[in-house]
């Protein structure tokens, strides 16, 4: 016969909320196991607090713990985990992978040695008698049931919130949102705070609930058992955690009739699950199967405003670059590079492959520190700026290597660059989705990938691709747009397109425009000026015509002149 | 002073020892393996029960056998079984996993749901009380070694040497044997290795087998210098091996074997007054490693390719 | 839409829980009369807690033998309460579910913190077999134990070793400090130590029960020489403690703490075991009537003498249903509701005194036992070193 009592209906949410405290972190992309330390510090605080609040300050004899206390102290643990793990998420967060997981899983360990040998812990019995809220022990199903909806609708909303999607762009490809204009620091560190928080404020109640703390509630086996729910619910969505963990505990209760062979049954049944699901019970993107089409939405007659972030300023020089070097240990790509861009003009860089083009890519948009020399961007010095600061200045590029978020849609991959519109504060977890998604449309269209926005960014083909990355980066509203090598790939019609559209962004939107090309027919058609760079150095600059005919270009890289048309 | 150091480097050895398992393990397939402490427990226990005679215990009945094979043999037979063992967990846990090329976090779980297994049932075989072993059956093994002031039990000397010489001979085969390339350019990528004619689902099944079989020497090791005290004590160990290789580096041989000693030393420096806190001496290493030298000791610094 | 939508999924949630969570009952009692045992079957408790389930159903069929509670047979319903405080809850709430008249549980005190107040406020008369922590009787009118608190059976020991050397100055002590039990008796030790003006505490070091390796410990304690150590732990790491240390060289007295008092030990520290002076709540060698009976029954089962966690969990079972056959000789217990013979069950309990392997007991009005005999012994162990016996000192 199979029994569930309310007492197991709490656990459940229980631990579906731990496991949801897990799966935050998750969605930025970082496996963080430190839930339960979080816990354990949650309940101490309850316990603690709890304790001396019933001793000092309630008559003696009150049975029953009144909940305006307890909302003290779920205010206080969420503060007091908000804090710990915003300062440590700084210093842990450097870490990926299965190094994050393990120094968090060490973080617990330590919480949990610590809190065995402090006083004020108490020790191994830990604290006991810690006040009740209610007096029937069923009525903690309404507190973990009340506390399961908040916050589960707080990370649905947070899912769907533009830091959702920033989250989950910087968990699929860091530098890729970093180039959006997303702060990989501050997100990570944030989601890595917001676990914390759920996890602490579940220890607060578990506290009330168990009558009783100590030092063994956080432990190894909990983190890996939170492991456990979110790799078997699926770690895709908050639904994967809340699923696995209610599954997973209530899996031991449900097996109770087969006594001693329950916890055999049990590690099968996660051996069986992982194998089998290797997805997890709820897969990704779950729900955009009953999405409507959202180029529904699609308003053909709508367009953006140019902007202009810049000002009117005298600036001429949009960018300046003086005195460039760019060493990687003993190699010197870059050297002494020096010119300046013009606001609204195209600007062709060339050479041999190996001539430090893309480098020269990587230095203005913050991927490489410059070894010496300066950046300029309408005469501020961006030279140590970071690459998502630099994105939300109005620098944007494209990627040689394409680097879309291929594990989602083409409109999410363009939206996930909407992170530099959103104001700050609690207000952007709900803010309107709608003109973000009007904008993303637009950019969809314009880019010439109509009907494409519900596909997976990885199911496109090469030439989409390209225009996917580039309709990001115009979602990010860019001041100069840098693309490096935007045609490859591409077969003439293609290629003709996109020299359209290049036009089209100078020329409707004022963005300036920097192109890396192998294709020279094109660059020499379509820029104001190129530059030609050969061993990291600059040894032409000029009109398409003064590049054509310039002797040390065509000694040093173009050979000879059918190559040049 | 001299003491502290001697008994740091004897338990650091087997830490070392069972450590090469998880690093073999890593560095061949990037995954950590974490069943490998269930195979520790299972080994000793084995071990135990050839070399005493007596099986089961816990709702299986104690029953005992009339033959009793030398401490030596058993631990052979064993080091067999737990290789097997071991070959045979790649085959259920990792092998359907790794021909769908999914996510490393997976075999986390899936072995983790190995060594749950394993370690309950263990729990039914023979129960949860503690198992020795019988020093005196382990011949030229004196008590008690005394040297000056050192003092040092028998027993530890004997897991000393045993330790290093294994630790040594291994360093030595993987450096300069065939089957030491071949694994490493399994390690390096196991595409071109295939490519190459190396055997690479080989490779991987005897690294598991030799992983095993290097968790029951260790297992064996521990319970019989100082006790097993029922099947979850492999699970700790297991932690303090994951410990080491990130210490030395993942994956990386002699990295886990110089963690491994450092993490003894570190563990028998710990002051009397706090020695509460050596359970924390592996995790705080560990963490403090992970923030000052993430590649760990020996290891290659991580490169992000843009 | 939407909104309506997610009112719509708040309301089932509810309702389902609401469903799920009224199961209460008014029930009649009828035979074989249901007692409740939550004890740790799983996880690394199950140490302790296979000795007490030994107890508890060595208890059942004894009794049973004996014609139950004045021929009715009673039931031992069996819970696993794993090693956290969720599964002694859970535990606790399957014992509940099936009507139990009484529980015998849960094994650890942090465990009895946290379920003990249901069956407390469910009216359920739970004996706790070996919580020995602070405080919990206090824990509410219907919780008693068997266990005695430790402060009480500590300086017996402390005795015994200065009889059999009455020049010894130097003390070593070490205690098991994750274990709750284990690190409030060496509190005692330490204060027994201290108060006497002949002794001089040179040492106190700390260890885990889940530590095997103590060769740090030991080599703190013999660098300063103590003529007696003091040992408060459980039999696995207690043991293991005595061993290393002896095969290091150490030759002075050893005293155990009640956690050594277990037959546990001997296969642990072996022939080293030899000679250690333990503090017994529960002696195997006490010439009781039901000890003796208990010490038959095990020893025809297990080829050796019963610990004390069987002891103490046997005596539970007894207290639960000898107080029943009291009850029974007033007024058939078949004529009762439930909830009004818990509550005479406990009634009964508390003023009964009962004639038990642990000696003669009794409790007081807050549930706290009052034990009249506790014994100190000597560790003898024979000649094949496998098996010893707890030599009577006292």
């Amino acid at each position: 016969m199979l029994e569930i009592d309310s007492f197991v209906l709490i656990t459940m949410l229980q631990q579906a909320l731990l496991g949801i405290s897990l799966y935050v972190p998750l969605m930025s992309g970082q496996l963080s196991l430190a839930s339960p330390a979080f816990y354990t510090i949650g309940g101490y605080l309850a316990a603690l607090l709890s304790s001396a609040v019933a001793k000092n300050y309630l008559p003696s004899g009150t049975e029953i713990y009144p909940w305006t206390w307890l909302l003290v102290e779920l205010a206080l643990a969420a503060l007091l985990c908000f804090v710990l793990a915003y300062g440590m998420g700084r210093l842990v967060l450097r870490l990926r992978g299965i190094y994050l997981a393990l120094a968090t899983l060490a973080l617990v360990e330590i919480v949990r040695v610590l809190c065995l040998n402090l006083e004020w812990t108490g020790g191994a019995i830990g604290i006991f008698s810690i006040p009740q809220i209610y007096a029937e022990q069923q009525s903690y199903l309404w507190l973990f049931f009340l506390l399961f909806v908040a916050v589960a609708s707080g990370v649905v909303c947070l899912e769907r919130s533009v830091h959702g999607q920033a989250f989950r762009a910087l968990r699929e490809d860091e530098f890729a949102g970093a180039a959006m204009g997303i702060d990989p620091a501050r997100c990570k560190t944030l989601a890595f705070a917001f676990g914390a928080v759920i996890a602490g404020i579940t220890g607060v109640a578990s506290a009330h609930l168990l009558n009783t703390w100590n030092a063994r509630q956080g432990n190894f086996d909990s983190s890996i058992n939170l492991l456990a729910y979110v790799m078997i619910g699926g770690p895709w969505s908050v639904w994967g955690g809340v699923l696995g963990g209610m599954l997973l505990s209530a899996l031991p209760e449900l097996l109770r009739p087969l006594q001693d062979y329950r916890l055999v049954v049990n590690g099968s049944l996660i051996v069986l699950a992982s194998l089998y699901l290797p997805k997890g019970l709820v897969p990704d993107r779950f729900w955009q199967r009953w999405m409507k089409d959202p180029e529904r939405d699609f308003d053909p007659l709508w367009k953006p405003d140019p902007w202009n972030r810049v000002g009117s300023t005298d600036a001429t020089k949009l960018l300046e670059i003086k005195a460039l070097t760019v060493r990687f240990g003993g190699l010197v790509a870059v050297k002494d590079l020096q010119f300046d861009l013009q606001k609204g003009e195209i600007f062709g860089l060339i050479g041999p492959n190996g001539a430090g083009k893309t480098t020269v890519f990587n230095v203005l948009s913050g991927f490489v520190k410059a070894s010496a020399g300066q950046v300029l961007f309408a005469n501020i010095d961006i030279t140590e700026w970071s690459v998502y600061h630099r994105a939300r200045l109005g620098i944007l590029r494209t990627f040689q290597n394409l680097r879309l978020l291929r594990q989602q849609s083409v409109l999410d991959n363009i939206l996930s660059a909407r992170h530099r519109f959103v104001s700050k504060g609690l207000g952007s977890l709900v803010q309107e989705r709608h003109s973000a998604r009007k904008e993303a449309l637009y950019w969809l269209h314009f880019c010439g990938l109509k009907g494409q926005a519900r596909r997976l960014a990885g199911d496109l083909n090469y030439g989409d691709q390209r225009r996917l990355e580039m309709a990001r980066a115009l979602m990010a509203h860019p001041e100069i747009l840098l693309l490096d090598e935007p045609v490859a790939g591409m077969n003439l019609k293609e290629k003709s397109g996109m020299q359209q559209l290049i036009l089209q962004l100078r020329d409707e939107f004022g963005i300036t425009v920097v192109l890396i090309e192998h294709h020279v027919p094109l660059v020499l058609g379509l820029c104001d000026r190129i530059a030609v760079l050969n061993f990291g150095q600059l040894i032409a600059l000029g009109s398409p015509a003064e590049i054509q005919n310039h002797p040390a270009v065509r000694a040093a890289y173009l050979g000879d002149d059918k190559e040049l048309g | 002073m001299l003491q502290t150091l001697l008994n740091g480097l004897c338990i650091g050895s087997v830490y070392a020892l069972f450590a090469l398992g998880y690093a073999l393990v890593f560095s061949l397939l990037g995954v950590i393996n974490f069943a490998q402490g269930a195979v520790f427990a299972v080994g000793a226990y084995l071990t135990w029960s050839l070399n005493t005679g007596s099986w089961g215990g816990g709702q299986v009945p104690l029953w005992e056998t009339s033959f009793r094979l030398s401490f030596g043999l058993s631990l052979g037979i064993s080091m067999l079984f737990c290789a097997g063992l071991s070959a045979f967990i790649e085959r259920v846990a990792f092998e359907p996993l790794r021909r769908r090329r999914a996510e490393p976090l997976l075999y986390l779980v899936s072995s983790l749901g190995v060594a749950i297994l394993l370690v309950n049932a263990l729990l039914l075989i023979y129960g949860a009380e503690t198992r020795n072993f019988d020093l005196e059956a382990i011949p030229f093994i004196p008590v008690l070694v005394e040297w000056g002031d050192i003092r040092l039990r028998g027993i530890q000397v004997l897991i000393l040497a045993v330790s290093l010489a294994v630790l040594a001979l291994l360093i030595l085969v993987f450096r300069f044997s065939l089957i030491g390339k071949a694994l490493r350019a399994v390690a390096e990528n196991p595409a071109v290795a295939g490519l190459l004619g190396i055997p690479v689902q080989r490779c991987i099944v005897y690294t598991f087998a030799l992983s095993g079989a290097l968790a029951s020497l260790a297992g064996t090791l521990v319970a019989s210098g100082f006790s097993i005290p029922g099947p979850h004590f492999g699970l700790l160990f297991g932690l303090k091996a994951l410990a080491v290789i990130v210490l030395g580096g993942m994956g990386e041989i002699s990295g886990a074997v110089l963690g491994g000693l450092l993490l003894g030393l570190f563990e028998a420096f710990v002051p009397a007054e706090f020695s509460g806190y050596k359970e924390a001496v592996a995790f705080t290493l560990l963490f403090l490693g992970l923030m000052i030298r993430p590649q760990g000791l020996l290891g290659r610094p991580i490169l992000e390719k843009l | 839409m939407r909104l309506q939508r997610s009112v719509r999924w708040f309301g089932f949630c509810c309702s389902s829980f609401l469903v799920c969570s009224g199961l209460s009952q008014a029930a009649v009692v009828s035979a074989p009369y249901p007692i409740g045992a939550a004890l740790s079957q799983s996880s690394n408790v199950a140490l302790l807690g296979q000795e007490q389930v030994i107890g508890v159903k060595l208890a059942e069929e004894y009794f049973n033998s004996k014609g139950g509670v004045n021929g009715s047979l009673i039931q031992l319903v069996l819970e696993d309460s794993a090693g956290d405080e969720a599964s002694a809850i859970n535990a606790f709430n399957a014992l509940m579910r099936k009507n139990v008249l009484g529980i015998v549980g849960p094994t650890l005190s942090q465990q009895a913190f946290a379920a003990d107040p249901l069956a407390d406020k469910a009216k359920i008369p739970v004996i706790g077999p070996s919580n020995t922590a602070k405080g919990i009787p206090q824990i509410g009118n219907f919780v008693a134990r068997v266990s005695a608190p430790v402060a009480i059976v500590a300086p017996f020991a402390l005795q015994a070793a200065l009889q059999k050397n009455p020049s010894l100055k130097t003390v070593a002590i070490l205690y098991a400090q994750n274990d709750a039990f284990s690190s409030s008796e060496s509190q005692t030790f330490q204060e027994t130590v201290k108060a006497d003006k002949r002794l001089n505490l040179v040492t106190i070091q700390k260890f885990q029960t889940t530590d095997s390796d103590f060769t740090s410990q030991t080599s703190e304690v013999l660098k300063v020489k103590p003529e007696l150590v003091i040992i408060s732990g459980l039999a696995a790491d207690g043991g293991n403690l005595v061993k290393q240390l002896r095969q290091l060289g150490y030759k002075g007295l050893i005293v155990g703490g009640n956690g050594l008092n277990t037959p546990n030990v001997f296969p642990v520290c072996q022939k080293y075991c030899d000679g250690i002076l333990i503090a017994q709540a529960y002696s195997p060698e006490s010439g009781e009537a039901m000890n003796r009976t208990l010490v038959d029954l095990y020893q025809k089962k297990y080829k050796k003498n019963p610990g004390q966690f069987t002891a103490q969990a046997f005596t539970g079972m007894q207290v639960i249903v000898e107080a029943l056959q009291k009850i029974d000789q007033k007024k058939k217990i078949s004529s009762y509701e439930l909830a009004d013979l818990r509550q005479e069950l406990n009634k009964q309990i508390l003023s009964q005194t009962f004639q038990t392997a642990l000696g003669t007991i009794s409790f007081d009005k807050e549930g706290e036992i009052l034990q009249k005999s506790f014994y100190v012994a000597e560790i003898k162990m024979d000649s094949d070193n496998k098996n010893g016996k707890f030599a009577f000192l006292k």
